[in-house]
């Protein structure tokens, strides 16, 4: 409403002690994201140094002159980096599609206030939400190893075809489309298909992109399932291969073998690789971040 | 007003359900029906009919193990430091944000604090594992410049649930605070224009507007919390785990991957699965029927 004339009247009338508060927020929020950005700069840096610097720890914070290429020439020539960075857009692409169609196709009929199933379909998708991911684990690991789809790329795909949870909400969002808008539709002899076609998908674009996103980010940064399901290196996703290399680093550390050569390279290419498989989502959150915060306040309402 | 009902029998909204009630039976409720191997002694050569019932006697076998206790303990540990260190960030992350007066500033102190939320699981283990390690690790680097020992800390039981809290903090208070600056944004800017009238000052109006107006979503959220204890966020401590620190970092869920996937003792595992199941769903039920009794108009789930 006024909120914008309320906030600038609080500016202009900001005594001393107001603006030594205002400064000390500002410095918090700098040194918050000071320590949330310390991480990724570290990487980066390393990523770009020679891999003698990071091997001799002179890498801290900025990048380590010389500036080397060399770790990104490591990761471009290594193939199990690109058939992971292929598979790994296999799966959010292929996956995010499945994930929306599944979803959009069982919310509408859900919406839809006269539809006879409507309160079947209401209990059938939450049950599911009540059985933890744990008690899951174990069942759903026999029934795609039963279903042969184990080591399959199928098996990702179908075995998360949708989120109950993304399922109610879309549902809520398509509810607050009133019902007159079917209705006349309906009237004009447009089938369910046409409604939900033309009409409804229409007005949905805010909605079907946040929850598109939920599903791709997920979809990128998956780990567990992909590793316990799949085990042909052709077929894992990048978060796989990149743990994979995490975990070689790691033991060349325990075992505390005086890094050679070997060693210093598998550390470089990790470095690398996390910079390749992150800078994507990266790079487009902060476009898409307004539609993360619609999904949240979405959620909290109608959970 | 009542117009005669005609419930919709349209074909065409059973045939969009086909997808999503194939997946469910498919992916959700065979597996939920299959919970009942925790009763059987399953083999998966004889398959889930023609493996011999057995009773309770997984269950009888993991209460009296030594890994009961531990597993409980660790999963309730970091649950409790989650409450007690991790839940108030986000809301003092919102009210910071929410001070800034810049719009500009503003978006850009968000969109920092939210990167880690959109990183991997096993990135940030990855980067975490590396920065504290003893030979290579930033902190170590600096301990020993100040002349002090390099501590192992991926290898100390102690640890743990601090590095874990910390990197939980790390990663997801930048999207926590959303659902506190939604509510933050809410409140009706005439209260401020008022207050100001009245002669309050910042600090008067952070106590006697802000915070009894976020108070309701903050009740809230602790309550969701609490439900959630027994899950803890399975991947980021299975990612950051390693075995010389199972004492302490092995929960429930870690402890069925590595018993039922790794060892293949799936009866056992899905026994010990189907007890987070109950247990988790017990809080759940309590904390929301709390919940409901706090906010009788809304509800969990």
């Amino acid at each position: 409403m006024l909120r914008l004339s309320g906030k600038r009247s609080r500016s202009i009338r900001r005594t001393p002690g107001e603006a030594i508060g205002d400064f000390f927020i500002i410095l918090g929020l700098v040194a918050i994201c000071v320590i949330m950005l310390y991480p990724f700069v570290y990487v980066v840096s390393a990523a770009i140094s020679s891999p003698e610097a990071i091997r001799a720890n002179r890498v801290v914070f900025t990048p380590v002159r010389p500036i080397s290429l060399e770790a990104y020439r490591l990761v471009f020539a290594d193939r199990r980096i690109w058939i992971g960075y292929a598979n790994t857009l296999f799966y959010a692409i292929f996956g995010t599609a499945l994930n929306l169609a599944v979803t959009v196709l069982a919310a509408y009929p859900m919406s839809r206030k006269r539809f006879r199933g409507r309160k079947f379909m209401n209990v059938f998708v939450s049950i599911t939400m009540f059985i933890s991911a744990t008690g899951m684990m174990i069942p759903l690991f026999l029934v795609v190893k039963s279903l042969g789809l184990l080591n399959t790329r199928v098996s990702l795909l179908v075995a998360f075809a949708a989120s109950p949870f993304f399922i109610i909400l879309m549902r809520s969002f398509f509810e607050t489309i009133p019902e007159e808008l079917f209705e006349v539709a309906r009237l004009d002899g447009a089938s369910e298909w046409t409604v939900l076609l033309k009409v409804v998908l229409p007005m949905s674009g805010a909605a079907l992109a946040t929850i598109g996103l939920y599903y791709l980010i997920n979809r990128w940064n998956g780990y567990f399932w992909a590793m316990v399901f799949i085990s042909d290196p052709n077929k894992q996703p990048l978060q796989v291969v990149l743990r994979q290399l995490i975990v070689v680093a790691q033991m060349g550390e325990e075992l505390d073998l005086s890094i050679d050569r070997a060693g210093t390279t598998a550390e470089a290419i990790k470095y690398a690789t996390i910079v390749v498989s992150t800078l994507p989502i990266a790079l487009i959150y902060p476009f898409l971040q307004k539609f993360f915060v619609k999904g949240v306040t979405l959620g909290s309402i109608k959970g | 007003m009542r117009r005669a009902k005609s419930l919709h029998d349209d074909p065409a909204l059973w045939i969009m359900l086909i997808p999503v009630i194939a997946y469910l039976v498919l992916f959700r409720y065979i597996p939920i029906s299959g919970v009942l191997i925790s009763l059987k002694r399953f083999s998966p050569f004889l398959g889930f009919w023609k493996s011999p019932w057995n009773g309770l006697e997984y269950f009888r076998q993991f209460f009296s193990s030594i890994y009961f206790e531990r597993v409980l303990r660790n999963t309730l540990v970091l649950g409790a430091y989650y409450l007690v260190f991790a839940f108030p960030m986000p809301v003092f992350l919102a009210l910071m944000l929410n001070s800034v007066r810049r719009p500009r500033l503003k978006k850009i102190f968000q969109t920092v604090t939210l990167l880690p939320h959109f990183v991997s699981f096993v990135v940030i283990a990855g980067i975490a594992i590396n920065l504290l390690s003893p030979r290579t690790g930033v902190i170590n680097l600096f301990r020993q410049s100040i002349g002090l020992e390099p501590i192992f800390f991926m290898q100390q039981q102690g640890f743990f649930p601090f590095i874990y809290t910390f990197i939980r903090i790390f990663k997801e208070s930048g999207y926590e605070a959303i659902v506190y600056l939604a509510a933050l944004t809410a409140i009706d800017p005439t209260l401020y224009e008022a207050a100001e009238v009245d002669g309050a000052g910042r600090w008067r109006q952070l106590t006697a507007i802000t915070l009894p107006s976020l108070l309701p979503t903050i009740v809230l959220m602790f309550l969701v919390r609490i439900g959630n204890i027994v899950s803890v966020s399975f991947e980021e401590v299975l990612l950051l785990q390693n075995d010389v620190i199972l004492e302490t970092s092995e929960v429930i869920s870690t402890f069925v991957y590595r018993r039922g996937l790794l060892g293949a003792d799936y009866s056992y595992a899905t026994a010990v699965g189907l007890f987070e199941t109950i247990f988790a769903l017990i809080v759940v039920v309590s904390a929301n029927s709390i919940a409901r009794r706090f906010k009788n108009a809304s509800s969990l789930w």
